[in-house]
């Protein structure tokens, strides 16, 4: 078989057709800081260093066959947009700490009909003085505005060294959005108690999520030749829902999700951290070959392979501790496994869990990548 | 046959456990057999969940619900009824974690198996569960983290708390730790959910057995 660039590579695995060999997307996440030698603190002040740190490591290592996010995805703002106080180095932490969510029950009862009259943007207007931030309110329109200039500006550097961009445009899934701010364990009591509240604020919170990824879709169209390849919707706490919840304040949301970023020609990559090994089976009444399933280890991956094999490619999964605390050997053995059972017929992309962690080894970040170079057993001659 | 508030309770029906548990306090029953039938409850819970009927989302709410029985029926945490408990357990989230969720179910599993539980909240560094378990003279510690720069905190915190010399068992969690990463922190066992942590802390309180 000829040699496929990465972008034919990744686009083949989507659409379940052959490919010269599995391709590799590591998530890189914070990794690069550490291994750089970048304070954290550094990095939420300076967007540049990010760029650069990402860029040294992915010469350093070899690369994989795309950058997984190409932009800085902190800045003093933190998870501010999630209607959420965050912890961040430099601030409220040390100078190398990691970034972290602070979970609160920030919104109250009464801020449901908030949410359903005025909309989601309304509603962290009103909360985020609440969440202690430093940046003052009056800057955050010209702050959200530098950001998306700053994932686009990232996207040409990337696209000017030949590098293909995995995830562009994103959707939070409104019930994982609305856990963060109300908290999980009150989210979980309103369902039983106001089940019409919460049905009410996650339609606002899509809508205005959608019309986000529309408009950075657009904008990413409009400067760069090449587009990003895929879109992150991410999940985790919709693994949790008993089934009659999943079905009425999940998987409807997800479903527009999935059709609106297929409607704008980017690849809806489900990022579903936790076990949703039960859940698997309704994966099946997506789009056929439209659609990535990326997991984080804690997905029986192989499961997911019965079940959605010739219909959705798979992405994943090795796990942080192994990247962490394993051998070489151990994630060369990982690797191979993966690349035999989930990349046989088509449709796997060789990844790090949700990510590769800030004090993974980098010769076990660099078996990661290798493996799927070097190892490609299902290939036929031709 | 379970007792109506059992039944409620294991349904995670709210409106019938308070309205059981207002006509029950009214009528003068002790708030140490109100609990003893909740705790049964919460038994079938587990199970439930064990069996694949309940999910993670039914086992917070249940921890949620207990906390408000125990509220109500004996005021702050439930360990204060009639029986002994069965012993007492140090939880935290190490130092440089602020995950609290998975934490949360424990010790509110733990306070339905009727275990004394002091729980320190997250992002706690060693020296202060060593002090804990000093303190409250607990022979188990449960310790939760859920990213991989907890390992290295984690196992500081084992550490510290074997140099007490005390006759204390450690037990880890979170979605991160696997095998490897119990054995890399020195922990006596891995709690590989919820339920399991309590499943360890039976085992090994009834082993101990002299505090019942």
């Amino acid at each position: 078989m000829r040699e496929m660039t990465p972008r034919e590579r990744i686009q083949a695995a989507i659409a379940l057709q052959p490919v010269d060999r599995v391709p590799v997307i590591p998530k890189l996440d914070l990794f690069p800081f550490r291994f750089q030698g970048v304070k954290l603190a550094d990095v939420v002040r300076d967007a540049d260093l990010f760029q650069q740190a990402v860029e040294r490591t992915n010469d350093d290592l070899g690369g994989g066959d795309a950058i997984y996010i190409g932009t800085q995805v902190v800045s003093e703002l933190g998870f501010a947009g999630m209607g959420t106080a965050s912890k961040l180095p430099g601030l409220e932490l040390g100078e190398d700490e990691i970034w972290q969510m602070d979970e609160q029950e920030v919104m109250r009862e009464e801020d449901y009909d908030l949410i359903e009259e005025e909309g989601w943007s309304a509603y962290l207007d009103t909360v985020y003085p609440r969440l202690g931030y430093s940046v003052p309110v009056e800057e955050l329109p010209a702050r959200m505005r530098q950001a998306a200039d700053r994932q686009i500006q990232d996207l040409l550097r990337w696209e000017e060294r030949g590098i293909p961009v995995y995830v562009g445009p994103g959707v939070f899934p409104s019930f994982e959005m609305l856990s963060y701010t109300r908290s999980l364990k009150a989210t979980l009591v309103d369902i039983r108690r106001r089940p019409e509240k919460v049905s009410g604020a996650l339609a606002a919170i899509a809508r205005e999520q959608i019309e986000g990824a529309r408009a950075q879709a657009g904008r990413i169209r409009e400067s760069t030749k090449h587009r990003t390849i895929a879109g992150v919707i991410g999940a985790t706490r919709a693994s949790f829902l008993r089934p009659e919840q999943f079905e009425r304040f999940f998987w409807p949301f997800l479903k527009e999700a999935v059709d609106v970023l297929i409607e704008l020609e980017v690849t809806p990559n489900l990022h579903f951290d936790g076990d949703w090994t039960r859940y698997l089976e309704y994966l099946l009444e997506l789009p056929q070959g439209k659609v990535v399933l990326d997991l984080d280890g804690s997905t029986d991956i192989f499961k997911a392979k019965q079940i959605l094999s010739g219909h959705m490619c798979i992405m994943g999964d090795v796990p942080a501790s192994l990247l962490t605390l394993g051998s070489r050997d151990d994630v060369v053995a990982y690797c191979r496994n993966l690349i035999d059972v989930v990349g046989r017929d088509n449709g796997f992309i060789l990844s790090s869990g949700c990510s590769v962690p800030i004090d993974a080894k980098p010769e076990n970040v660099r078996a990661l990548i290798d493996t799927a170079k070097t190892y490609y057993p299902h290939v036929k001659e031709e | 046959m379970d007792s109506p508030l059992t039944t409620a309770v294991a349904d995670l029906d709210e409106d019938t456990v308070f309205e059981i548990l207002r006509t029950e306090l009214d009528a003068g029953t002790a708030p140490s057999t109100l609990l003893d039938f909740a705790r049964e409850g919460m038994t079938i819970v587990g199970e439930r969940f064990e069996n694949g009927e309940y999910y993670l989302s039914d086992l917070i709410m249940s921890g949620e619900l207990f906390k408000e029985i125990a509220q109500m029926v004996v005021g702050e945490t439930a360990s204060d009824g009639a029986e002994e408990p069965r012993a007492t357990v140090v939880i935290a989230t190490v130092e440089g974690d602020v995950h609290d969720i998975g934490k949360d179910i424990v010790v509110n599993l733990l306070r339905g198996a009727n275990y004394e539980v002091v729980d320190l909240g997250v992002n706690v560094p060693a020296a202060k569960v060593a002090e804990a378990v000093q303190e409250s003279r607990a022979t188990i510690v449960g310790l939760s983290g859920l990213l991989t720069i907890a390992f290295d905190p984690m196992k500081q915190t084992v550490e510290a708390v074997r140099a007490l010399s005390l006759p204390v068992k450690i037990m880890v969690g979170g979605a991160p730790v696997t095998e490897a990463v119990r054995e890399y922190v020195g922990a006596d066992a891995r709690g590989a959910d919820a339920l399991d942590a309590v499943k360890i802390a039976d085992e090994w309180s009834s082993v101990a057995g002299s505090r019942r």
